[in-house]
């Protein structure tokens, strides 16, 4: 039968795809639903404007202020901008189990003793994940048309679309991270430990990045991978392609270097 | 013998602890090392107070962000928290839930030690823990600040801020040992216990943003907003808000045990 | 040319490395009073093993804890690799032809874990879903699961120790492969079960296919093995047929006598061996012939003389206990 691995992994997913994406949906649609009137938003975007732009930045918005007047400028900062590291932890996880999780449990020795290559054990996992990863997407923007559709306010929804899409090509490339971490490493506490420490120091460069403006951090902030997905920029100005093309071929990249380096060490030997 | 159970939970955590520490004292050896001059945010302080209510949209007052501890307070003190909220979500989840899915807590628990004691040994232990991470981490970040001429950080504000963790850690804590007593699966209680901060988080910055009683409702029932992080540097302690926090995780824990002694073990 | 053997390896050797700077650090809770540990040299866990399983045979693998037995195992389905040599299975290469060979192979680990929120049908529904022929193979599954008693609509972690390994049996034969190796198989089966199962495993020899298992439970081994190899520290001490490794040299004699057999009587006694002196009751070690000990209790009435051969485990134990026989 074609795809076993890929197929047995959607099945199992299922459940844990309808928790994370209703979980995200929650928090999306709570926010739609909080959404301050147009006078408020107004009071808020001119109020930003009268800050320095170090504290602007530290808000995680860029310096087209008249955005952060409009309903979409809300939901960047209170929601795609607050959750970003969230985003992440989906593909963090899901990583983790392609093989340490597996291998440290002791399944893997049985699923590796079948007739089955172990480079599509990786392949055909990571394939699944990123149909998962999709579909959580999808339940966020359910979220986000219900908070549209319960509070009645107008959004523009192409650009809420954008900001979705954009969080699928960081999340491809963090699992690659963590799959190739994984083939790397058997335990699976130590595939969270790394990626996540990757995960948070990328987080803290770009955030302080952010406010070091003209100082060692903001140019530090450039190795940080959370400043090339960024949903707020998404928003304002549209897809930036390169990043996405950029961040989708490295996640591949790095799961194929994975598939090598799995193939290369002895499983379970410890 | 009294005390096996938290010297070995101590011992067991060793490595964990070094981690951590590391990891949130480059936190605030980070914020503190590359912080830069505030003199013009300092001219923003008067500007931000005349905006009443909505000064507080940043999640801190004009106060404390307009002085150079202020930077890191945002960073160190708030950021910082969130994962110190995760290693409380991971601590809390290897007592219960991560031993009894690994079968270790069946032959534990045949040890002639009650059920109670080997939950609370092993809170305090962690209580320990959490306490060691925090004022490490809290001592290096002011060590950091001699590296940095533009930020002057009080030893003792920062040792009050390292303080004012633990109350909150502990709820953190006592509220994710409950879930995986209760839940009893393992993943589950971590899918839950990690809504539960992010949610938390989320909506004490939503709160924020969103303002008036609504935005007070969303701050409220987020335990992020009750940490009280930035006042802390301001005003010192807060031992009266401390207590009301320990106090709700005394009976989370409480919760934990009476469900924990009630339960089956590893069905 | 002939048919290729099940197994063959030639010098296969497994070095595990030793402690680099990293594991220091993970280890130092395990130091008493400091952090750092002293270097973990490198364990060799198998050392120029040459062995050859022929098909058709149920071969068994005896030896202690540590012995190399897994290693074995793991190194012949490629789940880890040899230091130095090569192992051949079913006139393929392990490492090269790994998937080819997992197609006719069926193994049952010694640790067996499975996926422990997923229904036990299920995990058989993928296992034949990645194996091809899915009918087929859960026709046979479900024959199997009947056999050995095991309720397939249940989750995993809710089977006992048991049940899990019957699982792990279903899954490891349920392609009724060529060879089957089988890691500590019988452990957790309940008597009956473990009938039910040697007798699955005599009906596989009688299909023409082969059996490879680990154990150290001596009486299962002595019970349905053709031949026997003995595994101490990672070297291969001895290779025989079941039976001429009970048919060995020396017997256990029992003897009575009417009046107290005194100390010292059957010292020196040539063949007599491991002696011991209960009243009027001698039991003995005995090499060779019997005349040295008849012509050393001549002055004794004799009530009674009881002769037994040793069990696997007694020839065992001389091959384990310090090594002598090995050495023989």
């Amino acid at each position: 039968m074609a795809l076993p691995v890929f197929r047995e992994t959607l099945r199992r997913s299922v459940a844990s795809t309808i928790y994370w994406g209703l979980a995200f949906a929650a928090l999306a649609l709570l926010t739609v639903v909080m959404l301050p009137g147009a006078e408020m938003l107004q009071t808020f975007a001119d109020f930003m404007a009268s800050m320095p732009l170090v504290v602007i930045r530290a808000m995680g918005v860029g310096e087209d202020l008249e955005f952060l007047a409009t309903a979409e400028g809300f939901i960047a900062v209170g929601f795609f901008s607050k959750m970003l590291i969230f985003f992440v932890a989906y593909p963090l996880v899901m990583g983790t189990s392609i093989s340490a999780g597996e291998e440290e449990n002791g399944s893997l020795e049985v699923l590796l003793s079948l007739p089955l290559p172990r480079w599509r054990v990786i392949v055909e996992k990571y394939a699944a994940y990123l149909v998962t990863m999709t579909a959580i997407l999808l339940i966020l923007y359910g979220g986000i048309l219900l908070g549209v559709f319960l509070a009645g306010v107008a959004l523009d929804l192409a650009v809420i679309r954008a900001a979705v899409f954009n969080l699928f090509p960081s999340m491809c490339f963090i699992m690659g991270v963590t799959t190739l971490v994984g083939a790397y490493v058997s335990q699976a506490r130590y595939v969270l430990g790394i990626v996540a420490t990757y995960i948070i120091v990328s987080f803290l460069l770009d955030v302080v990045g952010d406010m070091g403006i003209g100082t060692v951090a903001e140019n530090l902030s450039y190795i940080s991978f959370f400043r090339y997905g960024d949903s707020v920029a998404v928003m304002q100005h549209g897809l930036e392609w390169s990043s996405v093309v950029a961040f989708l071929v490295a996640g591949v990249a790095l799961m194929l270097l994975s598939t090598r380096v799995f193939d290369l060490r002895d499983i379970r030997a410890d | 013998m009294i005390g096996a159970i938290f010297r070995g939970c101590l011992q067991g955590n060793a490595r964990a602890t070094v981690y951590w520490t590391l990891a949130i004292s480059f936190f605030g050896f980070y914020a503190v090392a590359i912080a830069p001059d505030y003199e013009g945010v300092r001219q923003y302080a008067t500007l931000l107070e005349s905006f009443g209510p909505i000064s507080t949209l940043l999640g801190v007052s004009a106060e404390v962000l307009s002085s150079s501890s202020g930077f890191v307070t945002f960073i160190y003190l708030d950021y910082s928290f969130l994962y110190y909220s995760f290693f409380a979500v991971i601590a809390a989840i290897s007592i219960s839930a991560g031993e009894e899915e690994h079968g270790i807590l069946d032959w534990q628990l045949s040890l002639p030690v009650p059920r109670i004691r080997f939950l609370w040994e092993r809170t305090f232990a962690f209580l320990v823990i959490f306490a060691i991470v925090s004022f490490v981490s809290g001592a290096v970040t002011w060590f950091s600040s001699f590296l940095n001429a533009n930020v002057s950080l009080d030893f003792w504000t920062i040792l009050s801020a390292s303080l004012n963790f633990l109350p909150t850690l502990m709820l953190v804590f006592a509220v994710t040992l409950w879930i995986s007593v209760v839940v009893r699966r393992r993943n589950a209680a971590i899918m839950l216990a990690g809504f539960f901060v992010v949610a938390s988080y989320f909506l004490n910055g939503l709160g924020d943003l969103v303002g008036g009683d609504a935005g007070a409702f969303l701050r409220g029932i987020s335990y992020f907003h009750h940490y009280q992080r930035g006042s802390v540097l301001i005003d010192g302690l807060n031992p009266a808000n401390m207590l009301s926090i320990a106090a709700v995780a005394a009976l989370c824990l409480a919760l934990a045990s009476l469900a924990f002694q009630r339960r089956d073990i590893g069905i | 040319m002939g048919e290729s053997p099940a197994i063959q390896t030639e010098n296969l050797t497994k070095i595990y490395a030793g402690s680099g700077r990293l594991t220091h650090f993970a280890a130092f809770r395990k130091i008493p009073g400091g952090l750092i540990a002293p270097p973990r040299p490198p364990v060799h866990a198998l050392e120029g093993l040459d062995l050859r399983v022929e098909r058709g045979e149920i071969f068994g693998f005896l030896g202690p804890n540590g012995a190399g037995k897994t290693t074995m195992i793991r190194l012949l389905l490629d789940l880890i690799r040899p230091t130095r040599g090569k192992a051949a299975v079913l006139g393929l290469d392990a490492q090269r032809d790994a998937v080819a060979l997992h197609r006719r192979v069926g193994f049952l680990p010694s640790e067996l874990s499975l996926w422990r929120n997923q229904r036990a049908d299920r995990i058989l529904r993928y296992v034949a879903s990645v194996r091809g022929d899915v009918p087929t193979l859960l026709a046979e599954a479900n024959r199997l699961a009947e056999r050995l008693a095991l309720d397939t609509t249940r989750k995993v972690r809710t089977y006992s120790s048991g049940n899990r390994r019957k699982l792990g049996l279903v899954i490891a034969m349920m392609h009724k492969p060529e060879l089957l190796i089988l890691d500590e198989p019988s452990s957790g089966l309940d008597p009956l079960m473990q009938q039910t199962f040697y007798q699955l495993l005599r009906e596989a020899r009688a299909e023409g296919r082969t059996v490879f298992l680990s154990s150290h439970i001596l009486s299962e081994v002595q019970t349905i093995c053709d031949r026997v190899g003995i595994l101490r520290d990672g070297i291969l001490r001895a290779v025989e047929s079941v039976e001429a490794l009970t048919h060995v040299e020396f017997r256990r004699i029992r003897i009575r006598a009417r009046e107290e057999i005194p100390a010292g009587c059957l010292e020196n006694v040539a063949g007599v061996s491991e002696v011991r002196l209960q009243g009027r009751t001698a039991e003995l070690q005995l090499h060779g012939d019997f005349d040295p000990l008849l012509r050393a209790l001549s002055n004794f009435y004799i009530e009674d003389v009881r002769q037994h051969d040793p069990s696997l485990e007694e020839i065992f134990l001389a091959y384990y206990g310090d090594g002598s026989a090995v050495e023989q």
